[in-house]
């Protein structure tokens, strides 16, 4: 059953494949310059530019390391978190 | 050399800052993001030099007995840091403002332009399993001396 709704699902998405919808988002920055287009960034104000700009870093920070934060997180579960040496020496009390 | 844990924060606070910035070049614009760049990798060098006695103590013990952890920490570690390398060696010689506006005139290669595209995108890539690698020192540091609150150290 699951193997017939994998080839289903793949079947369904063989017309997406066929489409020029996106054509536009496959055209590459250079080609994009030898056409004598502006790239598509330096078309918005710089402001908007400035955090348009950031959101890559953004994401690419964030998506992987969210995904190397669970995986760590899940082979630590089954181990007691050892106390983080942070540099400090334990006062005596 | 002790450095205080606030100094190893500091410098972590703006290396991470900076680079966040160095690596958003349609943000800042190539010239700025040449200067930064420029800051940034002396600050890397402060970085190294803050950390120099855990790189030289894991690298040391890397065969011997070692937490498994700690182990795999260094490998993304290692990369990371030859990937900045790369990216901050191609990145000089691509450089078409700072280094000009500094009096050297070099011909770029095209070779590495691309190598400097491809070490810099895989350097953030890296810099986020750094981040994510270190996380419990980041949020414990982070609350002692920031929030002043007591962990369990």
């Amino acid at each position: 059953m699951q193997t017939l709704n994998r080839i289903l699902i793949a079947l369904a998405l063989v017309p997406l494949a066929q489409t020029s919808w996106a054509d536009e988002m496959r055209i590459t920055p250079s080609d994009r310059s030898q056409q004598g287009r502006p790239e598509s960034l330096e078309a918005l104000p710089s402001g908007i530019r400035f955090l348009v700009g950031l959101i890559r870093p953004m994401i690419v920070l964030l998506i992987p390391g969210s995904i190397t934060l669970g995986i760590l997180n899940v082979i630590r579960c089954p181990y007691k978190q050892a106390p983080v040496n942070i540099g400090v020496k334990p006062v005596d009390r | 050399m002790q450095v205080q844990p606030t100094n190893k924060i500091s410098s972590n606070q703006i290396n991470w800052l900076l680079f966040f910035f160095v690596a958003a070049p349609q943000s800042t614009d190539i010239p700025m993001h040449e200067w930064l760049s420029l800051v940034f990798f002396t600050t890397f060098i402060v970085h190294l030099t803050v950390h120099w006695r855990w790189i030289v103590d894991i690298s040391k013990r890397l065969l011997k007995k070692l937490p498994g952890e700690t182990r795999f920490n260094y490998v993304p570690d290692l990369l990371f840091y030859i990937m900045m390398v790369l990216a901050m060696v191609s990145g000089i010689l691509i450089s078409e403002a700072a280094l000009p506006a500094l009096g050297i005139h070099i011909v770029i290669d095209p070779f590495w332009t691309p190598l400097h595209e491809l070490s810099a995108n895989l350097s953030l890539l890296l810099l986020a399993v750094h981040l994510a690698m270190h996380w419990n020192w980041i949020t414990n540091a982070f609350k002692r001396y920031a929030l002043h609150k007591q962990t369990a150290n």
